[in-house]
């Protein structure tokens, strides 16, 4: 059929895409430290176009042998080309709690779930379980030196100064684990504001990021910019809707009239 | 069907959730030892579209495509940050300046926590809450008694008459949990005991790090109204945010739609 009705389609399921993405970044707008993803779209690979036509040379022979010549390159459309993880630093908003830690800078705090898997987190909304251990929201708990998780002491004043160490009572007890990566563009979000390392990411401790103690990091989800990229989007999709509509009216038009023998 | 739709659907209930939150935090503004809580939220999973390192011809895809599904509550956690002190004239309102939490008896016999120290005296001077719940250890205060004190350290004195000094009638005590927002709010200031909370620990007020008690005083809710205010307003921002994307994603499928002629 018309190659173009299928350009455009691909076109109008990038921009749906889009929305989807954008509808998430939307929903975690109040979810602390979570990072929002862009889409990055690219064009689809464009295929070379060849006239086919007998060889005029060959004229006279029993069979004409087909020649290729070559008219010129065809887009074929749009496809998503990868869906990073904008890592730029969230608002940090004041709490007054003693247990969040919000982190300035490119680092993330590394926790260990249940089946002893290490995921890195920016959200810094920490509790103390019942057995003193120092655990994310959904039970993680978070990991210090040597990446063993750290066990707070039953009583006791907790700072956290801002390279991250753990101070009870004004003495240093533990350090937060912050790590950052030498490749964070390998790490993939995971859902419960965690992220895992694919393999490549290149985990390290951290060197340029500071813990500040009673302040949680906001979502980076920018609410102009999505509506913005709502309506680009939305009007993306329209056009491409019209593209397909114009094709099939030309479509329509050669069937009904082309094909009309009298008037 | 559009992901969209779900994806921002999620964000709504979230918000919703969210308000309902603040709704209770500014209905308790001036609930005596109310704690605040405040909505904590997690995304969801992301579906993988296309893994990394997926062979297209004869290269390998060098990039991943997810995309995330939206939002959902992780906890709802209570802030047990002080809470301003008030001066009352009745001795036995009675406010924790630190950590800790005064154990009550229910009436089924089981313990219960809270931060309310409004205590009263019942008909026979045992000291309750005002639900007339006895707080435990139990304190009975002798009916003729007067002057009624209670000490930093919870130590309750009275004097009786006829008698030069104070009486000492008991010591209050205080309990304190590992982790005192695993406990589970049950309403009328009451706190009961969970498996996250960890077991109470009881102590003296002023040891251990427990804080210690002001007779004549009662700590107000720690809710701040700006703080709330400021929250109600993100909280209805995102709302609408995401019901612009819900709207969004029926024009696109009204257009789909209308495609076909």
């Amino acid at each position: 059929m018309v190659r173009g009705m299928y350009t455009a389609a691909s076109g109008a399921l990038v921009a749906q895409s889009a929305v989807d993405t954008i509808a998430n970044n939307l929903a975690n707008v109040n979810t602390a430290g979570f990072k929002r993803t862009l889409l990055q779209v690219q064009s689809q690979p464009e295929r070379d176009l060849y006239r086919f036509q007998t060889d005029p040379l060959k004229q006279g022979s029993a069979t004409g042998v087909a020649a290729q010549q070559l008219v010129g390159a065809l887009g074929t459309g749009a496809q998503i080309y990868d869906t990073p993880a904008d890592y730029a630093q969230g608002t940090i908003a004041a709490t007054g709690n003693d247990l969040d830690v919000a982190l300035s800078g490119p680092g993330f705090f590394a926790v260990r779930e249940g089946n002893g898997n290490v995921r890195y987190t920016r959200d810094g909304a920490f509790l103390r379980d019942q057995n003193g251990f120092l655990t994310a929201q959904n039970g993680d708990r978070v990991l210090g030196r040597n990446a063993t998780p750290i066990v707070l002491p039953a009583t006791g004043q907790l700072q956290i100064a801002r390279d991250g160490t753990v101070n009870v009572d004004g003495r240093a007890y533990d350090k937060l684990g912050v790590v950052e990566f030498a490749n964070a563009a390998a790490l993939r979000p995971e859902g419960a504001n965690r992220f895992v390392d694919t393999g490549t990411a290149g985990v390290r401790a951290a060197t340029n990021t500071t813990a500040l103690q009673g302040s949680l990091e906001k979502s980076n989800a920018d609410v102009i910019r999505s509506m913005v990229d709502l309506i680009a989007n939305e009007r993306w999709f329209d056009a491409n809707e019209k593209s397909i509509q114009t094709q099939d009216d030309a479509v329509g038009q050669a069937i009904t009239t082309v094909g009309r023998t009298s008037a | 069907m559009m992901r969209a739709l779900y994806t921002a659907a999620t964000g709504m209930i979230a918000q919703q959730y969210n308000i309902d939150t603040i709704s209770n935090n500014l209905a308790n503004v001036n609930t005596t030892g109310f704690r605040k809580n405040s909505a904590h939220f997690q995304d969801l999973i992301y579906q993988n579209l296309r893994a990394p390192g997926t062979p297209v011809g004869p290269s390998v895809v060098p990039v991943g495509q997810d995309v995330g599904l939206g939002v959902k509550i992780g906890a709802s956690e209570k802030s047990f940050t002080q809470g301003v002190l008030q001066q009352t004239s009745n001795p036995l309102d009675i406010a924790i300046e630190g950590d800790g939490f005064f154990q009550v008896t229910q009436p089924d016999g089981t313990a219960a926590y809270t931060r309310d120290g409004s205590f009263k005296r019942d008909a026979n001077g045992s000291i309750v809450t005002a639900d007339g719940y006895f707080l435990n250890p139990q304190i009975t205060i002798p009916q003729n008694a007067t002057s009624v004190q209670v000490g930093q350290d919870g130590i309750v004195t009275a004097l009786i008459p006829g008698q030069q000094t104070p009486q000492q009638l008991g010591q209050i005590q205080l309990v304190r949990f590992t982790n005192a927002a695993g406990l589970a709010p049950t309403g009328r200031n009451l706190f009961i005991q969970t498996g996250a909370s960890g077991a109470p620990t009881l102590t003296q007020p002023g040891l251990n790090g427990t804080g210690t008690l002001q007779g004549g005083y009662l700590e107000q809710s720690n809710v701040a109204v700006v703080e709330e205010m400021v929250n109600l307003i993100t909280a209805q921002r995102a709302y609408e945010a995401n019901s612009k994307a819900i709207t969004t994603a029926d024009e696109m499928l009204q257009t789909a739609v209308q495609t076909k002629r």
